[in-house]
């Protein structure tokens, strides 16, 4: 009795507050289960034998490899309107690396085609880590895998900004730039070894943490003259910058006279993993709701959230402690993904993104319209995308108003027989961060309160209608899609209130019954599969139904437990998910083929019925119709 | 409210364990030194730590003094100790307070029956330019049969971190207690003017964690002299701990030292501690005259 005490005491110590692994089912065998774009797959090895070299100051007191062995010797730069640190941290980074902001230097390593070029150029940045665990090394797979493909690769030495320093993220993207002024010198060099080889109209620029962030702020110094916090400082560099990769981005810790970073006429790729025991919530959807395109120019922008992906396995020096070596005595590693599948990941989705939008195949772009295209290639786990191309025009975002029943100028918003019907602010899981971005909330049940379980009542829905004007405005045809962006919720509303009887008279018995409050709308957790019915009609009142399901898999949020300890994740976390909208692209021309009758040239009116579900609640947003590039439209439905 | 509740329980257990601790040896005629339990189980050697009971050895430490604790000595089945203290963090400095008490009754080589003592520290550091300054007003009262000696003193201090080969902290504290006493006047309350220079640092060994802490201290006596009647006191200490899961670990202790003369205290001490998130529980023995070891136990909420 006594050891059984004893033994239980023990474990109780010893299992003090863990919790059990909690992972959502995995469905990735029925979503991913056909690989329909036909094209080779963008993580295999390419053509090119790669080759690599490193640039840099020459005098690198800590890398040898940067001081004994730089192909190209780079002139140092003054940082330090961009950098600012305490006299200490000053004389200790001083002492470590033996230069202070006043000689950054321009370090790099590359790897690169062996062939005559031109080829587009690719930098990577690390973010913030250890700064005596040099983190530029980590990209090596991408590097190589990239340069057999045809791009160059630089990966940036910035571990001279790691460590704990604040307030450095503007330092960090004009290094970036730097950088390609250096690059520019390169490929201009006569006697270097990149000299022609690289295709300055074809350049994207790739950050990882705290460089996700970086590589915003660097697409917008790009564009302009002088430094926003300090006009004196002025910039000059106007490179091409064509696409833009965030590997789990932190977002805002710099703002630009002090606003959020806007990026305009970017290709744009944001990825972040669920697990990220570092970044621990999608801040970077913040970055991808501001790129805008405004110059008519065919762009996109894409954003994956990667179940059971962490932080640092796109780095393999981070590797899977996200919070240093001794970091899994608090973050809960047993549900991540290996480390190969996460660097493969990367492979097909940012080896997909650099071929569609420098080497200008379009049969990649179909993957971002609807990740199921390509169920071959991506490691099997569960993955929310979030899509838009620049023939986007919203119809609600939800942030026009506080008038739930108007959109974007011209239209009508109109609930019918739903339980809950809201517009409001979503947030981030970590400590309800605002996600700077509004949705609709809309719940159902069709049960009829009462004792008869088998009663359902109409369908409730929700339309989206337009004005005549909008719609001739909208040029609208059957080669445009309708845009939706879906993520069901787990609450469940409670039964519907049976509709009155006004000739019967109240006997004393039901007056009784119904003389306190409504039965108890209680929101339970739903865990059930959740479909609705898209419907569109047109100025003949002919309508077009499809099930959303057609176009990708409306999940329940995908449930995260970062940390071991349970009241730890609690105190941390608003809530056990994070709410990532899907992305649901749905063609007119399926709607027509559906019910051909239908005019969409005449569409005045898009309805979401929920018929497929008899319970459930969704958050709605981005709803807008596009003329989209029917290359993203290749190999849909699988 | 639940913390207040902790700490009041705390002490009032703490002062029944020291009413109960009474009648027998009265081992010295000095102060006792020793008021940490984690400090005593490696060698007494407290000058440099982070723990809230810092306060009785060195005042630079309260700067980044967490924690309050209270703690309880048997010495033998007459002689008992215990302490209170309490840090709390302001901005770039710190605060805190501390209490000992000692009960204890005659013992062979006393002249009284029935000995009492309290020391009383209220204390505050602050940081500046990395180096951590600090001053303590003391009040130590003595009452040895019908006899009451009292005295106000104070302690002052510095310490700062250093980084050993780039990678391993290093905590330095210098310490100087008792400003304001005399040699003279050590004759009944010993509290001798003293210098301690601790020494603290600690880092990953495989899946361990190690702590290493040493104190150096000269004490003034008549002469000045380290031989006569007074000497270099010094411990080191070392810890071993292990964590399965962020805020709970466990962790044994060793210690080496020289005690200071007039005490029964002897080399060796020893120890363990046990982390549950915010509540540590603590113990050390420590090797007395006589093949006796005297028992320690002290909670700790940070």
């Amino acid at each position: 009795m006594k050891n059984s005490s004893t033994i239980i005491a023990a474990a109780l110590i010893v299992g003090a507050c863990a919790q059990p692994l909690k992972l959502t089912p995995d469905d990735s065998k029925i979503v991913l289960a056909h690989q329909l774009l036909d094209a080779p797959n963008p993580a295999d090895r390419g053509p090119y034998a790669v080759k690599t070299l490193y640039y840099g100051s020459g005098t690198d007191r800590q890398r040898r490899y940067y001081r004994d062995s730089v192909a190209i010797k780079t002139k140092s730069v003054d940082a330090s309107p961009f950098v600012s640190m305490s006299p200490e941290q000053a004389e200790d980074r001083k002492k470590y690396w033996g230069f202070d902001a006043k000689a950054f230097p321009i370090n790099g390593r590359v790897w690169y085609p062996d062939g005559p070029g031109p080829f587009p150029l690719v930098l990577v940045v690390h973010g913030n880590h250890d700064m005596k665990d040099f983190s530029d090394p980590g990209y090596q797979y991408l590097g190589e895998h990239l340069a057999s493909r045809g791009f160059i690769l630089a990966s940036l030495d910035e571990n001279f900004l790691n460590g704990a320093m604040r307030n450095e993220n503007d330092g960090r993207a004009w290094m970036m730039l730097k950088h390609l002024e250096a690059w520019r010198g390169f490929n201009d060099s006569s006697a270097g070894p990149l000299h022609g080889k690289v295709d300055m109209h074809n350049i994207a620029i790739m950050g990882h943490s705290r460089g996700g962030e970086a590589v915003g702020h660097a697409a917008a110094f790009n564009r302009l003259s002088r430094y926003p916090d300090d006009a004196k400082v002025k910039f000059n560099f106007n490179f091409d910058i064509k696409s833009v990769v965030a590997i789990a981005p932190v977002d805002a810790q710099y703002k630009p006279a002090g606003q959020f970073t806007p990026v305009e006429n970017v290709n744009y790729l944001v990825i972040h993993g669920s697990h990220d025991g570092d970044v621990s919530a999608f801040t970077g959807l913040r970055q991808w709701q501001r790129v805008k395109f405004t110059d008519g120019k065919p762009w996109f922008k894409s954003a994956w959230y990667v179940y059971r992906a962490n932080h640092g396995q796109w780095n393999t020096v981070w590797g899977s402690h996200d919070g240093g070596p001794r970091s899994a005595r608090f973050l809960d590693l047993r549900g991540l993904i290996s480390p190969e599948e996460q660097r493969q990941f990367g492979k097909v989705v940012i080896g997909a993104f650099l071929e569609a939008t420098l080497h200008n195949k379009r049969e990649y772009l179909p993957l971002f319209r609807d990740h199921r295209v390509a169920g071959g290639w991506l490691p099997k786990t569960m993955y929310i995308t979030r899509f838009q191309e620049s023939g986007y025009k919203t119809l609600a975002d939800y942030e026009e108003d506080v008038d739930v029943t108007t959109g974007s100028s011209g239209v009508t918003l109109l609930g019918d027989s739903l339980a809950t019907w809201k517009e409001d602010a979503l947030n981030l899981r970590w400590q309800n961060t605002p996600m700077n971005d509004n949705g609709v909330w809309l719940g159902w049940n069709r049960h009829i309160a009462g004792d008869d379980t088998t009663k359902l009542g109409k369908p409730a829905s929700y339309t989206i209608a337009f004005s005549d004007t909008l719609s001739r405005s909208m040029h609208v045809d059957s080669r445009s899609s309708v845009y939706l962006s879906i993520a069901p919720t787990d609450a469940r509303p409670g039964p519907r209130q049976p509709a009155k009887d006004s000739t019967k008279k109240d006997s004393p018995k039901t007056k009784s019954r119904s003389s306190g409050k409504k039965p108890e709308a209680k929101d339970e957790k739903d865990t059930t599969t959740i479909d609705l019915t898209v419907e569109l009609i047109d100025a003949n009142n002919v309508t077009a139904r499809l099930p959303l399901t057609r176009y990708g898999m409306p999940r329940r949020p995908l449930e995260t437990h970062v940390l071991r300890r349970a009241d730890r994740e609690r105190s941390q976390f608003a809530n056990t998910y994070e709410i990532v909208l899907q992305t649901y692209v749905m063609p007119l021309s399926d709607f027509v083929a559906a019910s051909p009758q239908f005019q969409p040239d005449k569409l005045k009116a898009i309805r979401l019925v929920f018929d497929r579900s008899p319970v459930g609640t969704i958050i709605l947003d981005d709803v807008g119709v596009s003329a989209i590039d029917p290359a993203f439209l290749a190999q849909a439905r699988p | 409210m639940r913390t207040t509740v902790l700490r009041l329980s705390g002490t009032a257990a703490l002062l029944v364990l020291i009413s109960h601790a009474s009648l027998s040896q009265c081992i010295n005629q000095r102060l006792v030194t020793s008021a940490s339990t984690r400090g005593l189980a490696m060698g007494n050697s407290n000058t440099a730590s982070r723990d809230d009971d810092v306060i009785f050895y060195g005042p630079a430490q309260l700067a980044v003094a967490r924690g309050t604790s209270a703690a309880a000595e048997r010495v033998s089945p007459r002689l008992g100790n215990g302490t209170f203290a309490s840090t709390a963090r302001i901005a770039t400095g710190g605060v805190g307070i501390g209490v000992q008490l000692a009960e204890g009754s005659n013992e062979n080589r006393c002249e009284f029956r029935q000995l009492s003592r309290v020391l009383a520290v209220v204390g505050a550091a602050q940081t500046y330019k990395r180096f951590r300054f600090g001053i303590a007003g003391k009040y130590a009262a003595e009452q040895a049969d019908s006899a009451q000696t009292s005295r106000f003193m104070v302690d002052a201090g510095v310490s700062r971190d250093f980084s050993l080969a780039d990678f391993l902290p290093l905590t330095l504290a210098l310490a100087v207690q008792n400003i304001g006493t005399s040699a003279a006047d050590t004759v009944a309350l010993v509290t001798p003017l003293r210098v301690a220079l601790g020494a603290a640092t600690g880092g990953p060994l495989g899946p361990l964690d190690v702590g290493l802490a040493s104190d150096v201290a000269v004490e003034r006596n008549d002469t000045l002299s380290l031989v006569k009647h007074g000497r270099l006191i010094a411990g080191f200490g070392v810890e071993v701990g292990y964590s399965w899961l962020d805020g709970y670990s466990f962790s044994f202790r060793a210690g080496e030292r020289v005690p200071p003369t007039r005490t029964d205290e002897r080399h060796f001490t020893f120890g363990a501690g046990l982390v549950l998130d915010r509540l540590s529980i603590d113990y050390a023995g420590e090797d007395l005259v006589g093949f006796r070891i005297a028992h320690r136990i002290g909670v700790r909420l940070r």
